[in-house]
């Protein structure tokens, strides 16, 4: 019987230890150990590795077999969970093959199915030979505990992309680059230069509030309170809800009746003058548009030289027509905006329609200031 | 009326017999593990808490099992017997029984079970040698 098998025999051993230690292995092993158990009761002294494997493989499909029917009859049921019958169903047809007792009977009721009785009389029969070694339960399934979401933790999410339902971030030293000791001196370079821009930055910023400033500053160039009391003007102006209201009987005239012949500025001094008196304040309104006049008058003189006073005694009847309330506030708005450029809005100012345009705002705002003059008279 | 009345009896009493036997299961200690028979059963999606279903189906894969390897263990005394016959001074040494795929393959066959096992396969390192040698190791 030598056949030099040894060798050949160890060269099959070399691949084993590998693949020993699978999810699957376990399994096959114990099944291998529960089917060597059987056989060892049946009567046999030793087996052929082979055919032990092969044995409890066809041991191991039969279980899946049983559970596969049971599975199918439970589900034809309409169950979930299978019960006895549905297994004793689906040993019956695996018992069919070889067949058993009653099988030929349709009607047969499960309960007292053959295969049940056979398995019955096996059990009486043979004697209790447990498993020879002690089994943990498995697979195991490891009772791994996750991250804390940001809910539990009751940290913010570092964005507003970031639900809050998902686990929090690691530490940030976990990811952050590490820096070492080339880094480091570029680092602390970085951060002394940081704080230099910012302060550039603020400055800036300073410098645009203070330039806002001076050019509010303009508006009421005759008092401390004037600038206030000009914006609070205003907003009465943009704002006709919080326009004084007209008393029973009163009419919303709009003081546009003035006679051209008169020279512009005359009549608003009047007017003023008649402000003054009532509310107290001593603010010009065309001292308040005066910047906004001239910026005017020497855009227009880039092009046309001087006619800016003609212009506005020519047409103010078009636009004292045109509504007080909401027109006023976009107007404004631009015409501030225009205020704060000035220095740079010259070249664009080629164009004809647009300096008109503008001309014919600050006109407007002009008259609306004029008219709250009156009515607060 | 007496008959059905009867075949009536008879199902209480299989309804008796299989509740009685599904309890004795619980006393009952396959010798394929119930982890091993939940886990295969698990993985063909079959679901059921009662380790009694689970018993059941130990006790029947022993069953088939068991009756799978007796059947290989008579065609395997069957071949002794032949070879004994033959060659008288081999005896001491064909004595034992051995499972072999030879004979497995045999008795699966009847279960419908075709198993193509090589005609030499040596799957140990002792497959092959001789008996005095196989001690020796």
């Amino acid at each position: 019987m030598s056949d030099g098998g040894g060798e050949n025999g160890r060269k099959h051993d070399q691949p084993h230890p590998k693949r020993k230690f699978g999810g699957n292995d376990f399994v096959l092993a114990i099944s291998k150990i529960a089917v060597a158990q059987i056989c060892e009761n049946v009567g046999f002294q030793t087996f052929q590795q082979s055919a032990l494997e092969a044995l409890s493989d066809i041991a191991v499909r039969y279980i899946e077999n049983i559970g596969k029917s049971a599975l199918f009859h439970a589900s034809l049921a309409g169950r979930a969970e299978g019960n006895v019958f549905d297994i004793i169903q689906g040993l019956e047809e695996l018992g069919s093959g070889l067949g058993f007792a009653g099988a030929s009977d349709v009607d047969h009721c499960l309960a007292n199915s053959g295969i049940v009785r056979e398995i019955i009389q096996y059990v009486a029969d043979s004697e209790d030979i447990p498993f020879a070694h002690s089994l943990p339960h498995f697979p195991v399934v490891k009772n791994c505990k996750p991250a804390p979401s940001f809910l539990q933790t009751g940290a913010e999410p570092p964005g507003e992309h970031v639900p809050p339902w998902l686990p929090t971030f690691p530490d940030p030293e976990t990811y952050a680059q590490l820096s070492l000791g080339n880094e480091k001196t570029t680092v602390s370079n970085m951060e002394s230069v940081e704080p230099a821009k910012h302060k550039t930055r603020t400055d800036r910023s300073l410098l645009n509030l203070q330039q806002r400033f001076a050019c509010d500053g303009f508006e009421g160039p005759s008092s401390g309170d004037g600038g206030d009391a000009v914006r609070a003007r205003k907003a009465v102006e943009s704002n006709p809800y919080l326009a004084a209201p007209l008393h029973f009987g009163e009419k919303e005239v709009s003081p546009v009746a003035l006679p051209a012949k008169l020279s512009n500025e005359g009549i608003v001094r009047n007017i003023v003058v008649e402000n003054n008196h009532a509310v107290g304040n001593p603010v010009s309104v065309l001292e308040t548009f005066a910047p906004a006049i001239e910026a005017m008058n020497s855009r227009k003189c880039d092009s046309e030289d001087g006619l800016n006073t003609a212009l506005l005694n020519q047409r103010p009847s078009v636009h004292f027509k045109i509504g007080i309330g909401k027109k006023s506030l976009g107007a404004e708005l631009d015409l501030s905006l225009q205020r704060n450029g000035s220095e740079k809005i010259s070249p664009w100012f080629g164009n004809d329609n647009e300096k008109d345009d503008k001309k014919r705002r600050a006109e407007c705002i002009l008259k609306g200031s004029i008219e709250n003059a009156g009515e607060l008279a | 009326m007496n008959h059905g009345q009867q075949s009536s009896d008879g199902k209480h009493d299989d309804d008796a017999a299989l509740s009685d036997f599904l309890a004795s299961l619980m006393d009952y200690t396959p010798t394929i593990p119930d982890e091993l028979v939940e886990h295969y059963l698990a993985k063909s999606g079959f679901q059921c808490p009662d380790v009694r279903l689970t018993r059941l189906v130990a006790v029947a894969t022993q069953k088939f099992v068991a009756e799978v390897a007796s059947d290989a263990l008579q065609h395997c005394k069957a071949r002794q017997g032949a070879v004994v016959k033959d060659k008288r001074e081999k005896q001491q040494k064909d004595k034992r029984l051995i499972l072999t795929m030879e004979d497995l393959s045999k008795a699966l066959r009847e279960c419908g079970v075709n198993v193509k096992h090589q005609e030499y396969f040596a799957d140990s390192p002792s497959t092959g040698m001789d008996p005095a040698s196989r001690e020796d190791q």
